[in-house]
Order: structure tokens, then sequence, then C-alpha cells
């Protein structure tokens, strides 16, 4: 990889490989995954339902389900050590700790039957050396500090008195609780709308420079990751096909599947009547051919695609594509 | 104004406020059976607790000379075969039945969720628990409890252990279902991703929201015990005839059936209200904590 920074990143996934066990047997979810993050860097991790974004996000926190859940390869350094690797303990440890994450459904995410400032000390209490008080007072400072108004009133509410959007705040209020140095945040807007999408965005860059936090952003939301990441990894059928600058990804993108993915995005300044659409879906993981897994979608499709699985290759600026295309910054 | 009415005003608010917090209560209020249920309940508990002061009698005092004394002002319920109060028999009965069925309801409410979300929370020992659980319901519940209260030898605190050891399984298998639904919330992730423990997610974030199937299921388990028990003592496996039990009566009324119908009649329409009253309790708290169960077993 050739990042420009010299220090280890933080983040570090290595040719992770996930089976799920199914009663068809086993899938290939995750089949070769590799990336990085470097301290304080968003990342966007894009791509369409069911291509393994938030298996990838829940293996670095060792949350997936073992069975069917099965991690057959790869390692996920974490700091410097490899989180695959860890005990239960140490890993309850850095959950939530050194890595937070927030979830999709805010309406689902917090219980329903404890209040929220109960839910939030219980975290910090959790993992730091304070008093209840202590715990609470720091609530709600959080809670204050993601924008909830009468934040110290506010802990005795339950989750059902409060609108989705103050349900994602207070979600990403107890995921920053303890400072993590990386937050995994799995679709955070998805389920919002559409103005309260942009006010959460808003936050979580705010807090995201204030902490100098690394974050994971798994989305299929193009416009998000253009108003908010710093490098983006495409993800299909459970690998990367292209890893870039979010700059370079939207100006000038090479793997065949994330231009479809542009090109059916509406544009503001032309009139279309049908936006294009990548015809034909992704193929079960049980019908994966041998080649490239985008293949029998791509119009770009040459024998040599069907062959072997194209590797991730430089095409030069840290801009890396998985295509027969692109092979040693060949531009087409 | 009178301090009465002083003390009025100031509960009134008090009462109100109690129905806006617990809406619950609110609703449970308003449901005809739960209400009905309550009162039958009720009616028994009282009973129970105040045997001193509805009956002077001793339960076991022999009266060769009243036997089979049919309900009078003297003995409002009447006398049995060796003349002891039926009245005193009853109310004291009401007092061993009801806490064997409390100790079930216990015993069920600790190991039943205990096991139960073992079962569903640890999917690894989910086969191992409920194959076993699978294998004591099989039986019949008065056959294993037959069985049981037979090997261990009759007295009260058996029939409780046999009860507990019949019904547990059940109380398991609900628990288990509730807590393979909500482990699979988003909450119970969200808390996994903040670092809490099995034991914190379980006892903090799933089991308080299994909370509703629960109370219902115990409340249930709370009538078929009472009704179990009396029947183990009337087979002679429950607690030892001196002992009044409304099974004990029963069974000790039976030869006399004819004769002096009130030795059996009143004890099992005190059992009837017993059961009756629960199930109707258990009815009305499934409508208003469980609305899903409602259509599911409709």
């Amino acid at each position: 990889m050739t990042s420009p920074a010299t220090d280890p990143p933080l983040l570090s996934v290595r040719d992770l490989r996930i089976d799920f066990d199914t009663e068809q047997g086993p899938i290939t979810a995750i089949d070769g995954v590799s990336f990085d993050v470097r301290a304080g860097e968003v990342l966007g991790l894009v791509g369409e339902s069911g291509c393994g974004k938030s298996v990838t996000a829940l293996s670095i926190l060792g949350l997936l389900p073992v069975p069917p859940a099965r991690v057959t390869g790869g390692e996920i350094r974490f700091d410097g050590t490899n989180l695959l690797a860890e005990r239960r303990a140490a890993m309850r440890a850095v959950r939530g700790k050194r890595i937070a994450m927030i979830f999709q459904e805010p309406m689902s995410s917090l219980n329903p039957v404890f209040t929220v400032g109960d839910q939030m000390t219980e975290t910090i209490r959790r993992h730091e050396r304070v008093g209840r008080s202590e715990a609470r007072r720091r609530a709600a400072a959080m809670l204050d500090k993601v924008g909830i108004p009468a934040a110290t009133s506010r802990l005795d509410d339950y989750p059902h008195h409060m609108s989705g959007g103050m349900r994602q705040r207070v979600m990403i209020a107890m995921a920053l609780s303890c400072t993590p140095s990386l937050l995994l945040a799995d679709e955070p807007t998805t389920a919002l709308d559409v103005t309260i999408q942009a006010q959460i965005l808003d936050l979580l860059r705010a807090l995201q420079s204030e902490f100098r936090m690394a974050v994971v952003l798994i989305t299929h939301d193009l416009g998000v990751v253009a108003e908010f990441v710093d490098r983006v990894a495409v993800m299909y059928s459970g690998r990367i096909v292209e890893t870039a600058d979010v700059a370079v990804v939207f100006e000038r993108p090479r793997h065949p599947y994330t231009r479809g993915l542009l090109a059916s995005l509406p544009a503001i300044d032309t009139e279309q009547a049908r936006l294009p659409a990548i015809p034909g879906a992704v193929p079960s993981p049980f019908e994966r051919s041998a080649g490239c897994s985008f293949s029998p979608r791509c119009n770009d499709v040459v024998a040599a695609c069907r062959v072997a699985v194209p590797a991730l290759a430089d095409v030069g600026r840290g801009h890396q594509v998985a295509c027969v295309h692109h092979r040693g910054g060949a531009v087409p | 104004m009178t301090p009465a009415a002083d003390a009025a005003i100031a509960v009134a608010p008090d009462r109100r406020r109690l129905l806006q917090r617990w809406p619950t209560l609110r609703r449970l209020l308003r449901h005809p059976a739960f209400v009905a249920g309550a009162v039958l309940f009720g009616f028994v508990l009282l009973v129970a607790i105040f045997a001193e002061l509805i009956t002077t009698s001793d339960p076991m005092r022999l009266s060769v000379r009243n036997r089979f004394k049919p309900p009078s002002l003297e003995h409002p319920f009447g006398t049995d075969n060796v003349g002891r109060s039926q009245l005193a028999r009853i109310v004291y009965g009401a007092r061993v039945s009801l806490l064997i069925g409390f100790s079930v309801v216990v015993m069920n409410a600790v190991f039943g969720v205990l096991l139960g979300a073992a079962a569903g929370y640890f999917r690894r020992l989910d086969n191992i628990l409920m194959r076993f659980a699978d294998a004591l319901m099989a039986f019949p519940a008065v056959l294993l409890a037959m069985a049981i209260a037979a090997a261990l030898g009759p007295s009260s605190a058996t029939a409780a252990i046999a009860l507990s050891a019949v019904y547990i399984p059940r109380t398991a298998r609900i628990v288990r279902a509730s807590v393979l639904v909500v482990r699979e919330m988003e909450y119970v992730q969200a808390a996994s991703a903040m670092g809490a423990s099995d034991a914190r997610i379980i006892f903090k974030h799933v089991l308080p929201n299994c909370l509703a199937p629960l109370i219902v299921q115990l409340t249930f388990i709370f009538a078929y015990a009472v009704l179990t028990e009396a029947v183990l003592s009337y087979l002679g496996l429950g607690a030892a005839p001196p002992t009044p039990t409304w099974g004990n009566i029963i069974a000790e009324g039976r030869d006399y059936i004819r004769e002096a119908t009130w030795i059996t009649l009143i004890p099992g329409m005190f059992l009837a209200t017993t059961v009756l009253g629960l199930n109707l309790l258990g009815d009305g708290l499934r409508d208003v904590l469980d609305p899903r169960l409602k259509v599911m077993q409709g």
C-alpha cells in the first residue's frame, strides 16, 4: 500500500476472509478484504446491500455471531494488536472505549426499558473509573455536545420520549463518551429523513475533527460519501474493487462498478427521464463465478475477466483498482 | 374542613399521578377479566393471610361428638368425619395451598428464567437444555409430579419441589422464546458494541424486555401449581394428612360424598375460585401486557 503517511495506520485490515455456514453449505461473505485507516481519517465503505460492508465492521469489533460466521483468514490490526487474536475480555475492553460503533436504526438502538442517562452512564462506568454522579455529569456534557437542549433533564427521558434524530444524537453521544480513536458508523443516517441526515452528518464531522477520531463510515449513499469522507473503498460482493481519495473516485472512477454507481446518481443540472442503472443483480454468494464477480453485469467484460479474480492494483497516488483493464497504471 | 376531607384531597392527586405514571395499571383496572380475577384471587389470598381472624377453631382438633355436622351458625362449613371444623381446615388449607403455589412460582421465576436465558442466549447450550426440557415435558404434568413426590416422600416441601420440576421447563421455554427475539434487537448489539459483558447484557438488556410474557406465564403456573398440588394431596403425595390442604380435605371427604357433600364441595369451590381467579388475572395481564399473545392464541 502506498500510503502517503509514514506512521503505521491506526486500523489495518489485511486479507480478511469470513464465511457463513448456511444450510446449503458455507458461503464466503468477505473474500480477501484489505484496507487501512489512518488516525483521524474518514474512510467511506461504499457498496450495495449484502456486499459485506456491515459484516466487515462487525468483524472489527468481534461482534459477528459465531456460528454461523467464521473468520477463515486474515488479520485486523488496531494500534498494533491483531484484534482477531484477542481474548474475549480484552475485546470487551476495546469495544466502546477505543473503538465505538453506531448503528443504522436509532429507533431500536436504545433499550426501551431504561432511561437514556442510565444507558449512557452504564457505558461510561464500564470503561472509566468514575462514580455515578461524575458519569452522569459526563453523560450530560456529551448530550450537550451532540446538540440536545436541556441535556441534564433529558438524561431522565426514556428512548420513546425522543425522535429518531435525537436518538441518533444520543447514540453518537454514547459512542463518543469514552473518546474512542476509531468510530464505526454503520449507515448512521439511512433511517432518518433528509434534513435530519444533514444535521447528523454535520455533527459527526464536527465531532470527528474535534476529537481527532478516525471514522469508518458505511453507507450506500454516495451523496453522504461526497460530503463527509476523505477516502473511499468501494465494495462489491465481498471484495474491495476500488479505493482512492474521495475526489479521485468522483472525478476519475476506474472500476466499471464505481462508474455505474456514479452514473446512476441524478445530476442537478441536466434533465433525465430515466436514470441509468446497472443491469442485473448482485450474484448470490452460491453462484459466484471464478473470475471477477462483477463480470456478469459489466459492460466492458472481456474473456480475461472470467478467468481469475483481479487483484487490487495501484494506478497511482494511492488509487487502487481491481479490474483487468487497469493493471499497472494502464489507462484505457 | 375536616381532617378526613383534607386527607382525601391530598390523596386524590397522588392516586391520579400513580395512574399516570403507570398507564399499564390503568389499563389493567379497566380490563373486566383482570378485575374479576383480582377480586376472586384477592379474596382467597385474604382468607389465607387472615386465617386466625376468620376462625378461632383449631383445624387439627378432633371432636367425636360433632362428627358430620352440616353447615350451621356454629360450624359455618360443617364438620368432617372426625368432627374437625371445616371452616378452619379450609382456611388454613388455603394457606398451605397458596404457599406451595407461591414457592413454585418463585422457583420458576429463578430457575426457569436462568435456564431459559441461558438456552436462548448461549446458542451452544440451547440444544442440550431444551432437549432435556422436552424430555421432562413429555410426561403428563400430574404423572411426573407424582413420580417425583413419591420418590422424595410426601410432604409440602416435596410437593413444591415436584411441581417446580414439572413447570420449570415450561417457563424456561417461554423465557427462551422471548430471549431469542430480544437478543436480536439492535440495542443488544449496541450494548455489546459498547463493551457490555454477556451477564450484563442478559440481566440488563435482555431479561427486562422479556418480563411481560413471563409475568403472564407465572400467573398461569400459580393456578396450575395450586390445582396439581390439590391432586397430589388428594392422592396422598402432598402434605401428610393431618395437615389441612384442599386436596387432603377433599380426599378425606370422598368416602362420605353422598351423606356429607359439604366436606368435598366447599374446598372444591375454594379450589375452583382460586384457579378461576388466577386464570382471569393471567388473561387480563396477557391482554394488557402482551397483546401479541392474544392474537396468536385467538
